[in-house]
Parts: C-alpha cells; structure tokens; sequence
C-alpha cells in the first residue's frame, strides 16, 4: 500500500514538473539526435537501426546457480511512415532461445523538448534445446502494448521513460513426445525502461538502458519451465550502437 | 534496502527536484564541444553498512561492527557530450562481528573489491552522479578454530554523487556520497568520501 | 536538467517494483471443539478407513474436482503424530490436518495452501455419524462409494474459515503400479516454494510425508575435515542460508564452523547425512532415500554410510531403499572404482547403457520425454526408471498417468501424489 501511495505521489509531482508553457514546436527537427527507444517523429529518414546487447540477470530462487549471465544481441530497426508512424521491428538473439517482434508506434511532441509515443508490438519466441539431457523445445507469442516519454536536452543527451505490458497469447511446450500447450497468465507483467540516448564517435550514437521486468514468465527462462502464478523480477541493460 | 524506504527516497528527491530554481534558457551554441579528457578519482572515507544482518552465530560477542572505511579508484573518459564512461573499482569492509563459544573465541569479518563500468552525468556546474555496474569480489576472513580465507564474486552497482572544487586547471577535490550494492547478497554501505580528481589527458 | 531529474526519478520510482512473495502458515489452533479434552487420537483402523479419493461437491471451483485423502505420520521429541492429507488436481493445492474423535464424530483441524501461488488458509472438517464416521470408527470398517461424506470450510490467510467445502467417498486410492516412488526433491521442496522449513533438513524431512511423499531425494557434499552433509548449491548463499559473513564454497570450511555461523534460510543447522538417515529410518515411515552426491571425490564414505543404515534398517524391521545417485561423469566413474559396485543400491542419471553397467536405477531427466521404448528397456532387465525433476503440473498428469514410471521425483510431491492416487 506504501509502495503505491509513493508511486502515485511520485506521477503526480513529475507532471508538475514536467509541465511547462510549451515553446513553439521545433519542425526542422533533424536527425543529429539519433535515436532508437527515444519517442522522436522520422522527418528526414526512412529507416534507422541499433545493434547491441541486453544483459539480465535471473533471479536466484527459480535459476539458482545456473544464472543466465550471457548477453543477448539486440537489433532493432525503425521504419518511417508518416510524421508521426513507425514501423518497428526487433530481433534479440541469444541462440538457444530467440524473440522477433514487429510493431508500430505512433509519436507526438508536446514541446520543442518533451516527446511521447504510444505503440504496439507483436512478439513471437522460440527455443530449442537437445543436449545434456534435453530433448526440449518451446514457443509462444506475446502482445506488447506500450507508452513512452522522451525529454530532449540542451546538450544532445536524449532521455525517455517507456511503459510496456506483456500479454501472453499463446505457449507451447515440448519434451520428447510430450506436449504441454496453455493460454494462462494473459496479464503476463510489466516492463518499466529509462533510456539514454547520445552521439558517441562519428556518426554513431550510444543507447544505454535499464529496465525492470516484471513478469509471471519470461521467454529467456524458457528451459526452466518454471510455472508458478508468481510474478517474477528481471533487472536488464541494454547497450546498443545507433546508427 | 527495504522496497517502501528505496521509493520514499525516490520521492524525496522528486519533491527536492521540484523546489530546484527552474534553469532559464540559456543560448547554448550546440557547435562548441567541451574538451575530451581522461580523467582519474583517487579517495577514500567513511562507509556505513546500510541492510540488515541477523547473525545467528553461536555465542555472538557485542554487535555487529557496521561502521567501516571505504576506498575508490575511478578511471574515466569524458567525451565531448553529456555521458561519461569508465572503470571503478576500491575497497570496503562491509561488516565484521565477534563470537565466543565456551573457550572458543572467534572473528567473522566481510569486505569487497568491486569491478564496475561505471556511467557518469554532470547535473548542474561541478555535480556529478554516478551509476556502475559489475561485480563485487567479496572476501571472507573467518577466525574460529583455525583461519578461513574464502571468496566468491557476485554482481553489484553502484550509485554516487559528487561536487567537486576545482583547484587548479587538472585538479580538483571531490566530496561524494555513495552507496554500494552487492546485490546478490543483499550488502550495501552508505558513505562519504574525499577525492582527489585528476585530469590527466586532454585531447 | 529539472525535467531531465525528474525522467529519471520518476523511472526510478518504479524500480521499486519488485514484489518480495511470502507465504505464512496460519495457526489452526484456534477451534474450540477440536481442544475439547474428551477428543481423543483417531486409531489407526479409522485412519486406514478414510484413506481414498473423494469427490468435490462444494469447492469446485476453488480446488478441482477430486481430491486423495492419505494418512501420515513422523515421530517428533518421541512422539508419534499423525496428519491427514488431501491432495487436490487444482493448483497443486493441498490441506494437511490432525484428526480427532469426539463422541461419534471425527473432527479434522488444519490448513490447506496452493503451491504455484501463495494462497493458504486455514481447513477443518467434521464428518458426523450420519455421514460415515460410524462406519469409519466401527471395528471392521466398509467402506464404499457414497458412505463418507466430509463436511468442512476454509478461509485465506488467518481469517476465521467460512466458505464451504465438502467431498464424498468414491474409491480407495490407486496403488498401482506397486511399488512407485513418490520422491519429494531436496526432501520436500525448494526454497523458492516457500514452505516454514528449509530444504535438505531434518524438519523438511519429517515434514515431507504430509505432503505424500514415499520417499526423498537429497543432496550430499562433504566438509572441510571430511563430515558429510546435506547442502545442493556449491557456494554459501542467501538462497539457501541466512547471512552470516560466510561466502565461497562451503567445502572451505569445517563442519564446526559450518555450525558455529551458519544457519539455513528457515533457522536450522545444516544436517550431517548421519542426522538426516537417521530422520529417515527412526522418526518417518518413508521407504527410499535417494543420496544425490554433488562433489567429485571418491564415493567409498558414502558406501560406507549407506551399508550402515541399510543394515540398521534391516534390524528395524523397516523397508528402506538408500541409492547412491550418480549425476554426471565425474561420480560415475568414482563409482566404478568401489569395491562390489554392482551389488551396490545405486542410480544413473547417465546413458541406459552407462546405468546398465553400474546395474543401477536408471534416471532420465523428464526433458527427454516418456521414452517408452527405453523405459521398457530397462524394465525388462530387472531394473526400475525414475523420471526428474517433474514439476508443470500437466507434465506431472502425463508422466505419472501415462508414462510407465517406477517413480517420480518433484518438488510438488502432492501433484505426484495426486495423479497417482486418482489415476483409474
């Protein structure tokens, strides 16, 4: 109860602070401040893309000493379609287990400085796994709702906050010849990212994020089968190069 | 760090945030970059043991010690914009107490090396925040029936921030509070620190 | 830089959103009639009456539609107590109660609980003359479907119990195939599963029958000075132990140290193998002990404990199976280096041929599938297949009902228990 009281009080004074008599809308808006998470309309350019990783640490009581501590490479790409439409595609690959999401999202500055976006991804991953005493295989497919704000500063630091959903609309699992499939869990959790976003050298930007994921399952635990009606928290960083 | 006490601080600082004098806008010409630089924090100070230890040791002599010193050596680089980078690692003695079982006297005592990347933000002139991530090299010195050294490495952060006092053109004097985060087994300290911070390449 | 802080601040006012999970049993201790002290302890032909799988004809949607009803019992500070189960299909859900008799009534106080989540509540039933009790307490008890009706309720958490539930005898409890192992992991669960006593204890081990277990696997390391314990994961850490001040393996330390400073996440000390088979033969009526050895070393202590308590167990007139596990190849081939290997009660994790060699119990990861073909396989070399660690409850249905198991080893004993019990 302290903890929602807190986060209410927290949103309702950063909208104070936040609010401010808006400046004339900046339209030469140019894409110097390259950007992948920050919530930015595509005047001039047709794609833009990032290649990184994402590192996440699990959680000990479901992965006890077998922590996933290898990176996950991260490749998104942005598509224009209108001032205000993107395509949004992403692949993150981690071998044995991989998710490939497709979405749009639709941005609106309110200032020359404060950005949002609201969007939608469609998520499908998948895993395999047939050694060392698994002869396993898993898929599913998740829903993505999401909600961004972004704040441009003076000194080309890009700053946004993003509020995802995950819906979990279908999983399938299978051991040898035995399947197990389930719609369950569809408010599968939350996943809250701050982002940066800056030039790095030449013509390359740096994106740097932390996110805190908060779901029932995870597709990156997928070989656990870990199957409770508990919610489950994974920290994550994502570092990625923009260009 | 208890969840509620970890937000109510969080709120704090929003509150705090909003009684900061709005920044007028000041011309900025975008086109004139700072100077890059290498950039080296040498310092030590106070650490106190911030989250809760229950120690049900047999014979617990006393209470735990939480107060401790605490160590930092940060290598940065300060590129043209905002976002710096760098490496951290230092010292602290997390906590240490004392046991005595019949005629067997004993001494448990738990320090860590981090190893982090750490990320850096100047905020306003000559303030700085800090965050890093990596590992904690914790250590084990066990007295109890013979001698223990033992070891393991866990993940941690960390978050600081600093003010610094320029005292001449590649030297300064930091002040810093920063909190250290072993969380994988949940230790943390809480402390000040003073710096030296040395300018040491400008490109 | 105002609203810059306050972006961020606000972000970080939500990385305050771990939810920390805890489940807290709640004292059942609270009913009147059941303290009344003309209530006296229910004998053991009653108890053996009750045993079967009833019907749910309130509580349907809570619990599902059967639930197998199993008797218990362990031996705590010399005393013998006795706890009724019933294992529920829905949400590996169970009640654990003791039992009394009260005039020609059977009083039933206790609590039932959901593994996948952290509901619990407190249970208690009465089952009156009219509604079997006289058959159940008679001499020679019949009984049959539609003769016991239980008539109770239960609450959430430490509320006063209100809502309704009530189940109807159909049928005794399955019992074939015979012998089949139902093996509770680390003793009876993990930490994560949150129950009020650690894993690879003597409390989890004497606690371990109420939740259906026949038998248990648990993990075996050795000291610094040579004391073989329970202890799974390879370092000291908060998953398994309270802080102390401790890190590094836990083969770094002595078992008086081990002692002196540290105690499992629920309190206890860590067992030596010796207190926890001795749990086992003397103070349970559990019949297999599986002795997963996690370090690489020779195995020959570990014989040498295990031919011990086979014997004690012999004496006592028990019927107690003690395996040497043999998880990879490390352990695999220490095995083969003990004198009289193959007369040596042991289990395979490995290939079927390399648990051929060792004339072991061959145990299959469940990731691998029923494997029909190789299960029978091995069955028809004399030799009994365990299947592990089964725990999504529809694989626990699968492998259980449809598979050709001699046992399965889960962290959800109750779920093995269940889809054993009802299977028809």
């Amino acid at each position: 109860m302290l903890g929602k009281f807190i986060k209410i009080f927290a949103v309702i004074v950063a909208g104070c602070n936040c609010y401010s008599k808006a400046p004339a809308q900046d339209s030469t808006f140019k894409a110097k401040h390259a950007a992948i998470l920050f919530p930015y309309p595509m005047l001039t350019e047709k794609w833009r893309s990032s290649i990184g990783f994402t590192l996440m640490t699990t959680p000990e009581d479901i992965t006890e000493e077998v922590r996933l501590r290898i990176p996950c490479g991260d490749f998104r790409v942005l598509r224009r379609i209108n001032n205000h439409l993107n395509l949004d595609g992403r692949i993150m690959f981690q071998l044995l287990q991989n998710h490939i999401s497709l979405g749009i999202r639709y941005v609106k500055p309110l200032t020359k400085q404060l950005y949002v976006a609201a969007g939608n991804d469609l998520g499908y991953w998948f895993g395999f796994l047939k050694i060392g005493g698994f002869n396993s295989r898993a898929s599913g497919l998740v829903n993505y709702p999401h909600l961004s704000v972004g704040y441009k500063t003076n000194k080309n630091l890009l700053i946004s906050f993003k509020a995802q959903v995950s819906l979990n609309l279908d999983y399938k699992a299978v051991n040898g010849e035995s399947v197990f499939t389930s719609k369950q869990n569809f408010y599968n959790g939350e996943t809250f990212t701050v982002s940066l976003e800056q030039p790095f050298f030449k013509q390359k930007h740096l994106l740097l994020a932390i996110s805190t994921i908060n779901n029932y399952f995870y597709w990156q635990t997928w070989s656990l089968f870990y199957k409770t009606d508990r919610k489950v928290f994974y920290p994550q960083i994502t570092v990625a190069l923009i260009q | 760090m208890s969840k509620p006490f970890f937000g109510l601080i969080i709120a704090v600082m929003l509150l705090a945030a909003t009684l900061l004098p709005a920044q007028e806008t000041i011309a900025v010409d975008s086109t004139a970059r700072p100077r890059r630089a290498f950039v080296v924090h040498v310092g030590g100070g106070y650490a106190h043991y911030t989250r809760g230890v229950k120690v049900r040791a047999i014979g617990l002599a006393g209470s735990i010690v939480r107060s401790t010193v605490a160590a930092t050596f940060r290598f940065m680089w300060y590129p043209s914009y905002r976002l710096r980078f760098g490496i951290e690692t230092g010292y602290t003695n997390f906590y240490s107490y004392s046991v005595k079982n019949g005629n067997v006297a004993g001494r448990v005592s738990l320090n860590a090396i981090p190893i982090l990347f750490v990320w850096s933000m100047p905020l306003v002139k000559r303030v700085n925040v800090y965050a890093g991530i990596g590992t904690y090299i914790l250590n084990t010195n066990l007295e109890y029936q013979g001698n223990v050294k033992s070891r393991d490495y866990v993940l941690g952060s960390n978050f600081a921030i600093s003010y610094t006092v320029p005292l001449n053109k590649n030297l300064g004097l930091a002040a810093e509070a920063k909190y250290m985060n072993a969380f994988e087994t949940r230790d943390a300290t809480l402390g000040i620190q003073v710096q030296a911070v040395w300018r040491i390449a400008k490109l | 830089m105002k609203k810059a802080l306050t972006i961020l601040l606000l972000a970080a006012s939500f990385f305050s959103c771990k939810k920390t999970y805890e489940v807290l049993q709640p004292d059942y201790a609270t009913w009147a009639l059941f303290k009344n002290p003309a209530a006296i302890r229910i004998n053991t032909s009653a108890r053996n009456a009750m045993e079967g799988v009833y019907n749910l004809k309130t509580g349907t949607d809570v619990f599902g539609e059967l639930v197998a009803v199993k008797w218990s019992y362990a031996i705590r500070g010399g005393d013998t107590s006795f706890h009724v189960s019933g294992f529920f299909g829905k949400d590996v859900a169970w009640f654990i109660c003791e039992g009394k008799r009260l005039g020609d009534s059977i009083l039933l106080n206790g609590y039932w609980r959901k593994m996948v989540n952290v509901e619990t509540g407190i249970m208690r039933f009465v089952i009156n003359q009219a509604n079997g009790a006289n058959k159940i307490l008679s001499a020679n008890p019949i009984i049959d479907s539609g003769s016991i009706t239980m008539d109770g309720v239960f609450g959430a958490g430490q509320d006063e119990p209100k809502v309704a539930i009530s189940f109807t005898y159909d049928r005794k409890l399955n019992k074939s195939p015979a012998p089949f192992e139902i093996l509770a992991h680390r003793g009876g669960g993990r930490t994560s599963d949150l129950l009020q006593v650690s894993e690879n204890s003597v409390n989890i081990i004497l606690k371990t029958p109420e939740f259906g277990s026949t038998g248990i696997e648990i993990d075996v390391r050795f000291t610094k000075d040579g004391v073989p314990i329970l202890y799974h994961d390879n370092d000291l850490n908060l998953r398994v132990v309270q802080k102390s001040g401790l890190v590094g393996p836990i083969e770094n330390y002595t078992y008086d140290q081990l002692t002196a400073f540290v105690r499992l996440v629920n309190g206890e000390k860590i067992p030596t193998l010796r207190e926890a088979l001795n749990a086992v033969l003397y103070q349970t009526g559990l019949t297999f002990v599986w002795l997963d050895t996690k370090y690489i070393g020779s195995l020959a202590p570990v014989q040498a404990i295990q031919k011990e308590f086979l014997q004690k167990a012999a004496a006592a007139g028990r019927n107690l199976k003690i395996v040497i596990g043999l998880p990879g190849k490390d352990q695999y081939f220490s095995f083969l280096e003990l004198p009289d290997y193959l007369n040596t009660p042991s289990l395979c994790e490995l290939s079927i041929e390399e648990a051929a060699t060792t004339n072991s119990i061959w145990a299959p990861r469940f990731t691998e599938g029923l494997q029909a073909d190789k299960v029978a396989q091995v069955q028809a070399q004399g030799r009994r297949v365990f299947s592990w660690t089964v725990d999504v409850p529809d694989f626990v249905t699968q492998f259980v009902q449809k598979g050709n198991f001699d046992g399965v080893l889960s962290n959800f004993p109750s779920s093995v228990a269940f889809n054993y019990y009802t299977n028809e």
